[in-house]
């Protein structure tokens, strides 16, 4: 538990820091007290309305605004670098145009400069006045405190009893001496509202952070999936140019060894069946291999695109699969890549778990989007939560922004409808 | 019979030239190119051309692009095309002009070396030689069409017919008569409606009705 003296030694330490930050401000803010005077004159020159200054006064704060819009940036990157170095605070750089630049159309569009000069004629200025207000009102409260015990001599006398003026400046004493025992306090909630003003009118808007945001989310999103595709098609490319081109080696040299063997007849029959057994073994080996290796990424997407990916893959499904792709028109290379995937995982989703007799796949452009239709005869009941490979396809799916859709009621059929958008 | 190779891979190239000499076949040139592969089968005018489909400097369909040069320019030449995946858009490609002297296998093939072997021949002698892969690539794509009235049998004997075996290997791999071949053919031309002009015409209309997008 901290004792009062120490309680009082951070609140004071903590509030120092505050004040220098907001004293900081205050060559800032001057500047534009002065216009903020000037502006509370057309308040007055109203009044007066047939006032020949009245167009002189508008003129002044035409001339005023026209200032503070110049110097908008400049103020702002003082500004900026003002809460940087006293309160370790980044506000982000907005680009914003430059008056004296003549992008007048610019400047009376860009919310963000209004937003500055929002803060620049009004908000800092605000703190700053309050700060030289709490700094009068404190040292007149010292000032009167000091003098208040050769007053109350005066002011007590026994003659006249006590004088009014007394509990006046008794009244005085206390509200200054509460304002001066809460100036950490209020300090403190000076320093915060002119960091959220700037926060709010000097950084970017929200909707311009958010935009922002969105827009390295989705770069870097694509960058990632890009790279993702770049790993598949050097694994396949790996593959082919190695261990495809050893096993089929293998293979040839087993098929040599068995026809010569089996030609020459005087081979032992276990021998025999062993080298008959691995040619074969070898050839599912290689089977398998390019199985895999067409799941990862087939060279004929890149080369031929998607129409003519997909035959291999209906082809290869254990469950006879019709396929129908219609005119497509242009599609980037990940949305390819994403259905080439879509079709391949929704087809093993048909071979392990329906027990289909049949499948079809639909591949159609309507509009922007991109249609692919799985449909299975079997058993139905699957669920897009449950398996593994329901879930990643709706990753792969989500991640070009596409929309997945199952339809599975118990008994079938099942139904799986991917959406991708395609651009135009 | 004089063949020319072209594959990329040293490794590759060394088993199937393995393979044509077992067989009594002379390798005449090796290329790792299409462009080479051109030169190679314009100096040499080869039986045969056993080809890659990705090759430098590519790595797409060079093999491809390649087959379908050597016959326009060298119709005497046989074209056999390997491949690690075999597309039935590549296949499209390979028979959209003629489907006779021309072969497009996996290479996985190479290895049942007896079989290779007479499809190599088969070919050179103006056969065709389609994988199994190819062919279940191209049945996928059949809309309803005139093939649906077909049993699974006879879509079997039209498969193999489009690889082009002759009855006698149909009824082999089978396992059932020559004269079941024959009638299950039969059926399958009055299914497609091709009429009893010219047997060997009407062979050819069924394969290619088959193969038809």
């Amino acid at each position: 538990m901290p004792t009062t003296r120490e309680n009082l030694r951070i609140r004071w330490g903590q509030a120092g820091w505050d004040a220098l930050f907001l004293v900081s401000g205050l060559p800032l803010w001057a500047g534009s007290m002065v216009v903020l005077l000037v502006w509370s004159q057309p308040v007055l020159l109203i009044v007066k309305a047939a006032d020949p200054g009245a167009i002189r006064f508008v003129m002044s704060v035409v001339v005023v605004l026209a200032g503070v819009l110049v110097a908008a940036p400049f103020l702002t990157s003082w500004e900026r670098k003002r809460f940087r170095t006293f309160r370790s605070v980044e506000i982000h750089r907005v680009e914003t145009p430059r008056l004296y630049r003549g992008e007048f159309r610019q400047t009376l569009r860009s919310e963000a400069l209004w937003r500055q000069t929002l803060y620049h004629l009004i908000a800092g200025p605000l703190v700053g006045l309050a700060v030289v207000g709490l700094t009068f009102m404190d040292l007149l409260a010292v000032v009167v405190a000091v003098k208040l015990p050769a007053h109350a001599l005066v002011l007590i006398d026994p003659r006249h009893g006590v004088s009014s003026k007394f509990w006046g400046q008794g009244a005085y004493i206390l509200l200054a001496g509460t304002a001066t025992y809460f100036a950490p306090r209020l300090i403190r909630l000076l320093a915060a509202a002119d960091l959220a003003a700037a926060r709010r009118l000097l950084g970017p808007s929200e909707t311009i952070v958010l935009a922002n945001r969105v827009q390295t989310l989705s770069d870097s999103r694509a960058a990632a999936v890009e790279a993702a595709d770049a790993e598949r098609r050097r694994i396949e490319r790996d593959l082919h140019d190695g261990a495809q081109q050893r096993l089929m080696s293998l293979a040839v040299h087993l098929g040599i060894a068995r026809k010569t063997l089996k030609e020459r007849g005087d081979v032992p029959p276990d021998a025999m069946s062993v080298i008959i057994d691995a040619h074969e073994q070898v050839k599912d080996a290689m089977a398998e291999i390019r199985d895999l290796v067409r799941g990862l990424h087939p060279a004929v997407l890149d080369d031929r695109g998607l129409d003519a990916a997909l035959s291999g893959v209906a082809a290869r499904s254990a469950v006879p699969v019709r396929l129908t792709v219609g005119a497509t028109g242009p599609l980037s290379a990940s949305v390819e890549t994403v259905a080439y995937f879509v079709v391949s995982e929704a087809l093993a989703n048909v071979v392990k778990h329906s027990r289909a007799k049949q499948a079809a796949v639909d591949v159609s452009r309507r509009q922007d989007h991109l249609l692919i239709r799985v449909t299975d005869d079997g058993v139905g009941g699957a669920d897009a939560q449950g398996g593994t490979g329901l879930t990643g396809l709706a990753q792969r799916v989500a991640s070009v922004d596409g929309r997945l859709r199952l339809t599975s009621p118990s008994g079938g059929p099942t139904v799986l409808t991917a959406e991708l958008p395609c651009g135009v | 019979m004089r063949v020319v190779i072209a594959d990329d891979s040293v490794l590759i190239r060394a088993g199937v030239v393995r393979v044509l000499e077992i067989a009594g076949h002379e390798v005449v040139a090796e290329t790792g190119d299409g462009i080479t592969l051109l030169a190679a089968v314009e100096r040499h005018r080869p039986d045969a051309v056993v080809a890659d489909v990705r090759m430098p400097p590519t790595f797409k369909d060079e093999g491809i692009v390649a087959a379908v040069q050597i016959r326009e320019r060298f119709p005497s030449t046989a074209v056999l095309v390997l491949s690690q995946f075999v597309e039935e858009r590549y296949a499209t490609d390979l028979l959209a002009r003629d489907t006779t002297r021309v072969g497009y296998l996996l290479k996985d093939r190479v290895a049942d070396i007896d079989s290779f072997i007479e499809a190599l021949e088969r070919v050179a002698a103006g056969g065709t030689a389609l994988d199994p892969e190819v062919v279940a690539q191209l049945l996928v794509r059949r809309p309803t069409d005139p093939l649906d009235r077909l049993t699974p049998r006879e879509r079997d004997v039209l498969a193999l017919m489009a690889e082009g075996r002759a009855n006698a290997a149909i009824a082999d791999v089978l396992a059932v008569s020559e004269s079941a071949v024959g009638k299950h053919i039969n059926n399958i031309f009055m299914k497609l409606d091709l009429q009893p002009d010219d047997l060997g015409h009407r062979r050819v209309l069924a394969v290619l009705r088959y193969l038809a997008a």
